[in-house]
């Protein structure tokens, strides 16, 4: 039933209009979303805290996952840290949600039509279901998969992946590939820790010194290459043929972050692989997931504005 | 600002559809990395969270990632402005937006330089002295504040220079008689 409802949900346009899309329209017409409309103040003001809430959000989420990935404060333990994050992180996902429900009822239809809204929510569900079932109860229990963390792991990356392909056809994960990108830095950040101390001391060092040039390569590339990507793209919704272009078509930016995402994902399971960090893989991976959905989330929510 | 905003390279950045929306993403993604742990740090000065952890321990393990997200949140923010030079200039938020961070930035040279010198006598304390609270109430409120006028920043409309009075302080501040106007 929940299967047939999310592919219906995700995959038929059918179903949106002859479900969902009564239902928008009648909150769009109803008195929330009229006083929302006329009161001038409510949609700035609801914008305000849904940034705020963000920033909360970050912050919970980076202290408990980079203390399990390696760079967070590694004086208290990650079960812990996890705990005393907790409210903040709670508080800050009820403080998006109602802010979030205030900025929507400004533009009920517009959102309804927007892909990016759809991704946001369905990332929205996956972070939810994710960090309260498994990422929780795999940190709780020392890196071990409950029942419980595995059914939260299965729903919530079956909606999440499911929704994301479907609804794009792949164009939003290309386009989001400087996500992976940060996961990137990250990774390099973090892979000197990886080394065993039992390695001798210019060894051990190597890879910082390998990794803050890299880094700092990273960025001159990420700086010149929008400013590349943007006159391709530029030139490509004004002026280029991709028919006439042949092979000169690969270069549009989609493609080039296909190709970016594979590259970047690599170098990320490189790094993983070679992991000795004290935490085991399973705390890694359901920390590293943890970020990826929520800051996917906040990269679909800066999205709606655009599509 | 007018020079600046006919670039080939401006124009280009400002009428992408994907790369302009993706670096006004990543400014919100390093918004969450540099205020988020920011807030932790802070809170910890404020004796609110981890009392039992010393100060020096959070921060030598939060500041550098702090100051990883505050070189890309500038990053990004001079690409924004660059795509987009007169509207950024002529609007009123960004402009106290700029004063609200040079105002966060001496505050971190006062705790630096003031506070900081002490550290060692209070750095496990569970409530640190008032100096090292003020200034981290004030850099929570500075920093919160910079996130409120940068989402303000796209509601700019509200003081248009043509509903401005000429002669008041948000005349001024719009800089409306250098540029005419939005």
């Amino acid at each position: 039933m929940l299967f047939e409802f999310l592919f219906n949900f995700a995959g038929s346009a059918d179903f949106m209009s002859d479900n969902i899309q009564p239902l928008f329209q009648a909150i769009d017409q109803g008195p929330a979303a009229s006083f929302v409309k006329e009161a001038w103040y409510f949609t700035p003001m609801a914008g305000c805290i849904h940034l705020i809430a963000l920033s909360f959000l970050g912050g919970a989420i980076i202290m408990s996952d980079l203390r399990v990935v390696g760079p967070g404060v590694q004086a208290t333990s990650p079960a812990e840290l996890n705990r005393k994050m907790s409210p903040f992180l709670i508080a800050a996902v009820i403080g998006l949600i109602f802010s979030g429900i205030l900025l929507g009822l400004g533009e009920v239809m517009r959102i309804y039509n927007s892909p990016p809204f759809w991704l946001k929510m369905a990332g929205l569900f996956s972070a939810i279901v994710f960090t309260f079932t498994t990422r929780d109860s795999v940190i709780k229990n020392g890196g071990k998969f409950t029942v419980v963390a595995l059914v939260g792991l299965a729903v919530s990356m079956l909606v999440f992946w499911w929704t994301w392909i479907e609804l794009t056809d792949w164009r939003f994960a290309a386009r989001q590939s400087y996500l992976i990108l940060i996961f990137l830095l990250i990774g390099m950040f973090t892979a000197p820790m990886y080394v065993p101390s039992s390695i001798s001391e210019p060894v051990r060092k190597l890879p910082r010194m390998v990794s803050l040039p890299v880094m700092l390569l990273v960025v001159i590339l990420l700086v010149s290459g929008a400013f590349l990507l943007a006159r391709i793209d530029y030139q490509y919704f004004h002026e280029l043929d991709l028919n006439a272009m042949g092979l000169g078509a690969y270069f549009h930016p989609s493609i080039l972050a296909m190709m970016l995402v594979s590259y970047i994902a690599g170098v990320v399971s490189w790094i993983g692989i070679g992991a000795t960090d004290h935490q085991p893989m399973g705390m890694r991976f359901v920390s590293l997931m943890s970020m990826f959905l929520w800051f996917s989330v906040a990269i679909a929510g800066r999205w709606i504005a655009f599509w | 600002m007018l020079w600046l905003d006919g670039q080939p390279l401006s124009i280009a950045l400002r009428e992408s559809f994907l790369v302009w929306s993706a670096i006004e993403a990543s400014h919100i993604m390093t918004l969450m990395l540099f205020v988020g742990t920011i807030i932790m740090v802070d809170l910890r000065l404020l004796g609110v969270l981890f009392k039992n952890t010393p100060i020096s321990a959070i921060e030598k393990r939060l500041l550098p990632l702090t100051m990883i997200g505050f070189a890309a949140l500038v990053i990004t923010g001079l690409i924004l402005f660059y795509a987009k030079p007169l509207t950024y200039y002529n609007n009123m938020y960004f402009r106290l937006k700029l004063i609200v961070i040079a105002l966060a930035m001496i505050n971190i040279m006062v705790f630096h330089f003031r506070v900081q010198h002490s550290q060692g006598s209070w750095d496990d304390q569970p409530k640190p002295p008032l100096s090292a609270r003020v200034i981290a109430f004030i850099s929570i409120s500075s920093w919160l504040l910079v996130v409120i006028l940068g989402r303000l920043i796209a509601y700019g409309d509200w003081f248009h220079c043509a509903t401005v009075d000429e002669g008041t302080l948000l005349y001024f501040f719009s800089d409306c008689p250098q540029l005419g106007g939005h």
